[in-house]
């Protein structure tokens, strides 16, 4: 199983770097997002503005990244993918390597939203709160979306599926997210914010778990 | 007949819930003082009552304030009509808080109570005030009647809490029986039980609207808004969001027994989801509904016995008919089924 799980996921690794515009899609979709948003505001000053604005970027970015997961596997290398693992190894080492690609993302566009809409709400933040919330912000997202990137790869309407299945399921985790990341940066100490990070914890983990109990039905055709 | 008595049942719980819940007069009360100020020498306050009866024993009305330990009742008093009264009080002008509690008693209603029902003006607030002999006696029992508890903001609205709150369980028993069924359907592949899910998501969709619908009317008469802020009005709107998408996804496979598959994953993966968020998380941050964010619960104050006597039985009526509708549509759409099958043939 351990090693399948790795298998899947070198595999996942090293086709994105062959195919190097569908990576390289994904972080100029940030960045131009990014650009969008700062174009339209210059400077954000305002902590609630500068923290929704970034998870919604974000956001945004998780969606267009995980709805490729399983739609670039086209239906031949899927039933080849099929004969090789069991069902549980391909969505686990899906969501890891998801998992991976959006910390990436997540720390890669935390950069450059500050270098572009300012630090200044950033003044008096709790880093280790920061970090936490970027950290399970993007596990949160890559876990939850892949089983729905998973669903919506199998109908012929891809993106527009994926959007309107997975935000009803993702808003919830949003919500904390926002709150949790906006408490950090507000300088609220850890030990009064663990609880969103408790709660975005136990989010990922049982959308893990759905996961691996669901993906096996979808994975039969 | 033995195969319909739940169904019976409750209509008749439904039934009787309507005819108590709107037809049992709330308890009497005094809900308004007018001036809300009371000064030091003589002042004359008009109350208001609400469903009281003044005129059916005059003279053994009482009417008092206390302020800390102390007791005013005044020297004089007239009686207007049935819901008005004037008294005259003159109060001391060392008090113990800046506020005045009122209490009017009767043999016919009982005692009534106004929380802070005046402000001091021009009295000296001390930590020793004058002195006050006590000078309420005899007061009246409660007469003991079938009413619902007459509380300041809800009113008569309080009435909604029989309407409003069963719908939100017959939507959550509704949508869980049709996570059975889509459990049912993955396991054993059978289109029968991805029909019956269909059809309970489509009852609880029901339910989520007229619970949606009797909240933002309650919501607009206590809280002010048609729509406000809060994680339990959140909770509600996602679910709603959630299986609006289930439609969409099934609607927009041709291939029945993908469909089926893949509906069955979304719903049971979107329960879960909305479970945590409607259930767990309003408890954690604020809201204005009772019973969470340091509002008091309903089983604390507002829900008295009498209230209890139409409420569990509203509750239990209105998941017998959120079953009882189930069952028409999941026959209805196996009929539409059967129909579309000899067509084709």
């Amino acid at each position: 199983m351990l090693s399948e799980i790795k298998a899947i996921i070198l595999k996942d690794l090293r086709m994105e770097w062959r195919q190097k515009h569908a990576l390289g899609s994904i972080f100029l979709y940030v960045i131009a997002s990014i650009f969008v948003a700062y174009m339209g505001f210059k400077q954000i000053v305002d902590v609630p503005t500068w923290n929704a604005l970034f998870w919604i970027i974000v956001l945004f970015a998780a969606f267009n990244a995980a709805s490729r997961s399983f739609s670039v596997e086209t239906s031949g290398r899927r039933l080849y993918l099929f004969t090789l693992a069991r069902p549980e190894s391909v969505i686990v080492g899906k969501m890891l390597y998801n998992a991976f690609l959006l910390l990436v993302m997540v720390f890669a566009s935390f950069g450059a939203y500050t270098v572009m809409l300012g630090t200044g709400p950033l003044a008096e933040a709790d880093w280790l709160g920061v970090f936490l919330a970027l950290t399970l912000g993007a596990i949160g997202l890559a876990f939850t979306l892949t089983l729905v990137s998973a669903l919506a790869a199998q109908t012929d309407n891809n993106l527009g599926l994926m959007a309107v299945l997975g935000l009803p399921v993702i808003l919830p985790m949003l919500l904390i997210l926002i709150r949790f990341s906006k408490n950090a940066i507000d300088g609220i100490a850890w030990s009064q914010n663990a609880g969103y990070g408790w709660q975005l914890l136990a989010i990922s983990l049982m959308s893990l778990v759905l996961s691996y109990i669901l993906f096996p039905y979808l994975w039969r055709e | 007949m033995s195969k319909y008595w739940w169904k019976i049942l409750s209509a008749l719980l439904i039934l009787s819930s309507l005819i108590f819940g709107l037809r049992a007069p709330l308890a009497p009360g005094v809900p308004k003082v007018s001036p809300d100020r009371i000064n030091y020498g003589v002042s004359q306050i008009t109350i208001t009552g609400y469903n009281t009866h003044f005129t059916e024993s005059p003279d053994d009305v009482k009417v008092w304030l206390t302020n800390g330990k102390a007791t005013f009742c005044p020297y004089e008093m007239a009686i207007v009509d049935n819901t008005t009264l004037r008294a005259t009080f003159s109060v001391t002008e060392k008090i113990a808080d800046s506020f005045f509690d009122l209490y009017v008693n009767t043999p016919y209603d009982g005692t009534m109570y106004l929380p802070s029902a005046l402000m001091q003006s021009g009295l000296e607030v001390s930590l020793n005030p004058d002195d006050v002999e006590v000078c309420v006696q005899n007061i009246a029992p409660n007469p003991g009647r079938f009413n619902f508890p007459n509380q300041p903001i809800l009113n008569e609205t309080i009435r909604n809490i029989f309407y409003h709150v069963p719908t939100w369980f017959a939507m959550l028993f509704i949508m869980f029986i049709s996570l059975i069924f889509s459990v049912m359907n993955l396991n054993t592949g059978k289109f029968k039980y991805d029909r019956a899910a269909e059809s309970a998501a489509h009852v609880g969709l029901l339910f989520a609207f007229i619970g949606l619908g009797t909240g933002s009317v309650w919501a607009k008469f206590t809280w002010g808004a048609w729509w406000v802020s809060d994680p339990r009005l959140d909770g509600a709107a996602i679910a709603v969001l959630i299986y609006l998408a289930y439609f969409i996804l099934k609607s927009s496979i041709n291939d029945k027994e993908k469909a089926a598959r893949l509906g069955g994953v979304y719903n049971i993966f979107a329960f879960m989801m909305m479970i945590v968020f409607v259930m767990v998380l309003p408890r954690m941050n604020d809201s204005l509904h009772p019973g969470v964010g340091g509002n008091p619960a309903f089983s604390q104050y507002d829900l008295d016995d009498n209230m209890r006597m139409v409420f569990y039985p509203a509750v239990l009526g209105w998941i017998g008919m959120s079953v009882w509708i189930f069952q028409i549509k999941n026959r209805l759409e196996k009929l539409k089924f059967k129909q579309l099958m000899n067509e084709e043939i």
